[in-house]
């Protein structure tokens, strides 16, 4: 609303009030009316003809049968006519047809001495337009007080009707609004009220004229009242939110607008205030803060206690008065995880009596009924009369009396569309109350918080599930590290980094990826550094299913401190497939290194200190046998062969057990280089043939293949399997050997034409220590090592040994050895 | 006899070694002479020096393969060729590594003796 309107109304108001003053003074009215001055002076006659004269109201003087006799310039300006013309006409040429009885009672009333003041009516200009008018109209009477005319004053109130109906338009227009409109006088007593105001408070107009706004509405102000007018003062405006309370006692929030007016002329003021009900945007606007503080505490910890501390925190006071949380256990048991209350001693008393009497699951209301059900509950107003009928012992009843309760909800925690637990919400003030927007609230609060302690449970369970997995792995002697597919180590036991020579696990999860996993120097068991990529846990990044390797890890100043581990890495697959973990077991084999270790030394000695004689005998007999050919006994030189080829033997067993051995250990070394392989076999099968009377041995085809190999191994493969071809055909009289090759394999065959095998023995006969037992057969005795040796010297090759045969149809075993990798191509 | 004259020095810790090994050497008309001792290596000077040094890997109280890296670090020495020989099955290796020209292993086959002998002489 402007400020200028009730000014002019002020304005206008004032002017009349003059000329009212002025009109109703009857002695001037019969002064200036009464054209006869014989009794008046010349100067107040000057000055009342100027005043008439200068009048912006029309003044017309007329004697009682109604003809002008006087006609100021304001008249000539209202009315249109002219001082000539109307001097003299009768009154009623300007009086609208329809109310020339008007003027009878005019006429009548003056009669009787009456005074008519501010009569609205209407008047007819002289071009026919009609004028509102307002008329104050005196009787004019002659010196004898006998009323002989009458004074007419009238004013153009066209404007002034134009401006009441625009102000009652908008009056009308403040009354459909739904803010409230007051208006308080300087005294802040209510002057309007707006039917706005009456529905938002409930007081309606009749009710609040004249009453004080902040005693009638018990408004809470943001700042003293004051500082408020204070404001007022110097700005003539504020605004703020208040609290009132309505009619039926309900709190409200509106958003208020004042504007101090202020009357210069009559120094009064007045107050106009608006009042927007913002109560539900505030109460949404403080359900989000609260929803958002909620979730921000609720995000706040994984750790299941402090959650349910904080949830109670902050709906206490905010949501309620008294707070509890039950939770159900996997029995279908509630447990009170959660009070919270201003009163301590009070908690403690329900806590007592709920250790006492835990609830009952089947109870038909409250969290029983909440969990059974999935439903909230919600109790407005709870009356003594409903916790006495509802509340089965005296002992609770009086409990729940201490409390107070007044209004209560209770609403599910849901996590995972499981019900885990109920929060209750109580007031026990007297003026708050629940309602179905505090329960979809609370609801809310219930699924948000039922999630959040679901993920405490499952952190909490996962926390304690990983620390038993990690007293058991870290109980385990073996070493163990799982790796991530980009192999980085994302956890490892203290077994681990023992092995690998580190102090702590944390030094060992510190260690950048691709490193070598430790600050000692890895080695392979030939002490070669260990290349890399060959570590298991790339190799199975490389695609490998299983990977194993025997990896010692040596400091480079203190080789006492060096470690060996079997090491094994399997991959662990996502449900896509791919490579998610590697976990490696890393065995330590450090002690078993060190047994063989010293076992090897043993075994070396030993086959030293067996050798040595017989290099002297060996010695001596060939010593002998020069003698013994220069003296030609023949026969003595023929003992002494006997002696030198068992000697031979002796040798080679020597040798065989020593190989059994470092095979066992895997220190079989081997002296490889590109040879020849139909050389290498056609050179054993010479040497073979000139011992061998019994057999011809019969080379066919040829390889032409160079292998990679140690020929003095290769070649003790060759010497077994020909002498067991001569062994086992004792009837035949030739042994086969045949060489061939394919694009990326050579194979050599030794084909006898003996006693064969039984297929039961064959898969078993390149066993250690494996004897074929026939017991219709003639025994052949052995110590079963031979072809064991050769199945490891071959594969140890990259190649295999194979065996063909059938019993009584002699036996072929194929030797196929991989060609050098430089002739495949 | 074309080894007429070359000088052979074997080292061996076994005496019946060293008696074998004389005989049959000085049967095909080399000059052998032979100690237990590797220390007599170590004080071998011009006036005496072999043709081809016979060395045992391990001696009593001494390593072959010492003596043979001493010997190969000597200006005077270092041009004598020495064949090392031990029953020991993982001996060859260091061996040759110290500095051993060739490498027997033990037992002999006398003939593969000789034959080593006659090329290095």
């Amino acid at each position: 609303m402007s400020i200028d309107p009730p000014d002019d109304q002020e304005f206008i108001q004032q002017a009349t009030d003059d000329l009212s003053a002025l009109s109703s003074s009857s002695t001037v009215s019969a002064t200036v009316g009464h054209l006869q001055p014989d009794t008046q002076t010349e100067e107040a006659q000057r000055l009342f003809t100027a005043i008439i004269a200068s009048s912006e109201d029309a003044i017309v003087s007329k004697t009682l049968d109604g003809v002008i006799t006087s006609w100021n310039s304001a008249a000539v300006k209202l009315f249109g006519y002219s001082i000539q013309e109307a001097i003299g006409q009768h009154i009623t040429f300007i009086i609208p047809a329809h109310l020339r009885a008007e003027e009878d009672m005019i006429i009548a009333q003056l009669s009787m001495d009456i005074i008519i003041d501010h009569y609205e009516t209407v008047r007819v200009h002289k071009n026919g337009r009609l004028i509102n008018v307002s008329l104050s109209i005196s009787p004019l009477k002659d010196r004898q007080g006998r009323i002989v005319g009458a004074v007419k004053i009238a004013r153009d109130i066209t404007q002034q009707k134009a401006l009441e109906r625009k102000l009652q338009e908008q009056v009308a227009l403040l009354q459909l609004a739904l803010d409230a409109f007051i208006v308080q006088d300087d005294q802040n007593n209510i002057i309007f009220w707006s039917q706005g105001a009456s529905t938002l408070y409930g007081w309606s107009e009749q009710e609040a004229i004249g009453k004080v706004v902040p005693v009638l509405l018990h408004t809470r102000f943001p700042l003293p009242l004051r500082e408020i007018y204070a404001i007022l003062k110097q700005e003539r405006f504020w605004q703020g939110e208040l609290e009132q309370t309505t009619r039926d006692g309900r709190c409200i929030v509106v958003e208020s607008r004042w504007q101090l007016v202020e009357y210069e002329k009559s120094k009064q003021s007045k107050f106009l205030e608006i009042n927007r009900d913002i109560t539900e945007r505030k109460r949404a606007e403080a359900q989000q803060r609260f929803l958002a503080e909620v979730s921000k505490v609720l995000s706040s910890t994984l750790d299941y206690q402090e959650t349910l501390a904080n949830i109670a925190q902050l709906v206490v006071p905010q949501l309620a008065d008294w707070f509890s949380v039950d939770l159900v256990n996997a029995d279908g048991d509630f447990e009170l995880a959660e009070i919270k209350h201003q009163d301590q001693e009070l908690v403690k008393l329900v806590r007592a009596y709920r250790e006492k009497l835990p609830l009952d699951p089947t109870e038909p209301h409250g969290a029983p009924y909440v969990v059974r059900t999935g439903q909230s509950e919600l109790y407005p107003q709870v009356t003594d009369e409903m916790l006495t009928a509802s509340v089965k012992t005296e002992e609770r009843l009086a409990l729940a009396q201490q409390i107070g309760i007044r209004s209560v909800m209770n609403v599910p925690l849901i996590a995972r569309g499981q019900i885990t637990g109920v929060m209750t919400f109580v007031f026990t003030k007297p003026n708050k109350q629940y309602d179905q927007r505090d329960l979809a609230l609370a609801e809310e609060v219930g699924r948000r918080a039922g999630v959040a302690l679901d993920n405490a449970r499952l952190y909490r369970e996962a926390q304690e599930a990983r620390d038993q997995l990690t007293i058991i792995f870290q109980g385990v002697a073996d070493g163990i590290i799982v790796y991530n597919n980009s192999g980085r180590i994302i956890y490892a036991n203290e077994a681990a980094a023992r092995m690998t020579g580190l102090v702590s696990v944390d030094s060992l999860l510190a260690m950048p990826v691709g490193s070598a996993l430790t600050n000692h120097e890895v080695i392979d068991e030939h002490r070669q550094p260990f290349p890399h990529s060959r570590l298991t846990h790339q190799r199975i990044l490389a695609g490998e299913k299983e990977a194993e390797a025997i990896i010692g890890y040596t400091h480079k100043a203190n080789q006492q401190h060096e470690r060996w581990s079997l090491v094994k890495s399997r991959p662990v697959y996502d449900e896509r497939g791919d490579v998610l973990y590697i976990i490696s077991i890393l065995h330590d084999i450090t002690e078993r290194l060190l047994a063989e270790h010293r076992k090897d030394e043993f075994i070396g000695m030993a086959s030293h200190e067996l050798k040595t004689p017989i290099t002297s005998l060996k010695g001596f007999t060939y010593v002998l046998q020069r003698r013994l050919s220069k003296q030609n006994d023949a026969q003595s030189l023929h003992y002494l062969s006997r002696m030198d080829s068992q000697l031979d033997k002796l040798t080679k067993l020597v040798s065989d057990l020593l190989d059994i051995s470092r095979m066992q250990t895997g220190h079989l070394g081997l002296q490889r280089e590109p040879s020849y392989l139909d050389e290498l076999v056609s050179e054993i099968v010479e040497n073979m043939q000139a011992t061998t009377t019994t057999h011809r041995l019969l080379l066919e085809g040829k390889s032409e293949a160079r292998v990679l190999g140690d020929k003095d191994r290769l070649g003790q493969v060759f010497i077994n399997v020909l002498a067991n071809a001569i062994k086992y055909s004792p009837q035949a009289d030739r042994v086969v050997v045949e060489l061939a090759r394919d694009e990326k394999y050579a194979v050599v065959r030794v084909r006898d034409f003996g006693i064969g095998i039984d297929l039961v023995h064959q898969h078993k006969i390149f066993e250690r220590f494996y004897q074929v037992t026939d017991p219709q057969e003639k025994t052949y005795p052995g110590l079963g090592i031979g072809l064991y040796i050769c199945k490891q010297i071959i594969e140890r090759h990259d190649g295999r040994i194979e065996v063909h045969s059938r019993k009584g149809e002699g036996s072929t075993f194929s030797i196929t050895l991989p060609l050098l990798l430089e002739d495949i191509a | 006899m074309q080894n007429q004259g070359k000088k052979l020095l074997v080292v061996d810790d076994e005496p019946d070694i060293l008696e074998f090994l004389q005989l049959i050497l000085e049967e095909e008309g080399y000059e052998v002479s032979t100690t237990t001792k590797g220390q007599y290596l170590e004080q071998l000077h011009n006036g005496g020096l072999p043709d081809l040094i016979l060395l045992d890997v391990f001696l009593s109280g001494k390593d072959g393969r010492d003596i043979v890296r001493y010997l190969k670090n000597q200006q005077e020495t270092k041009h004598i060729p020495v064949i090392m020989f031990s029953a020991h099955p993982s001996a060859e290796a260091t061996a040759r590594a110290a500095g051993a020209d060739d490498f027997l292993p033990k037992p002999f086959d006398i003939r593969d003796l000789l034959a080593r002998v006659a090329k290095y002489c």
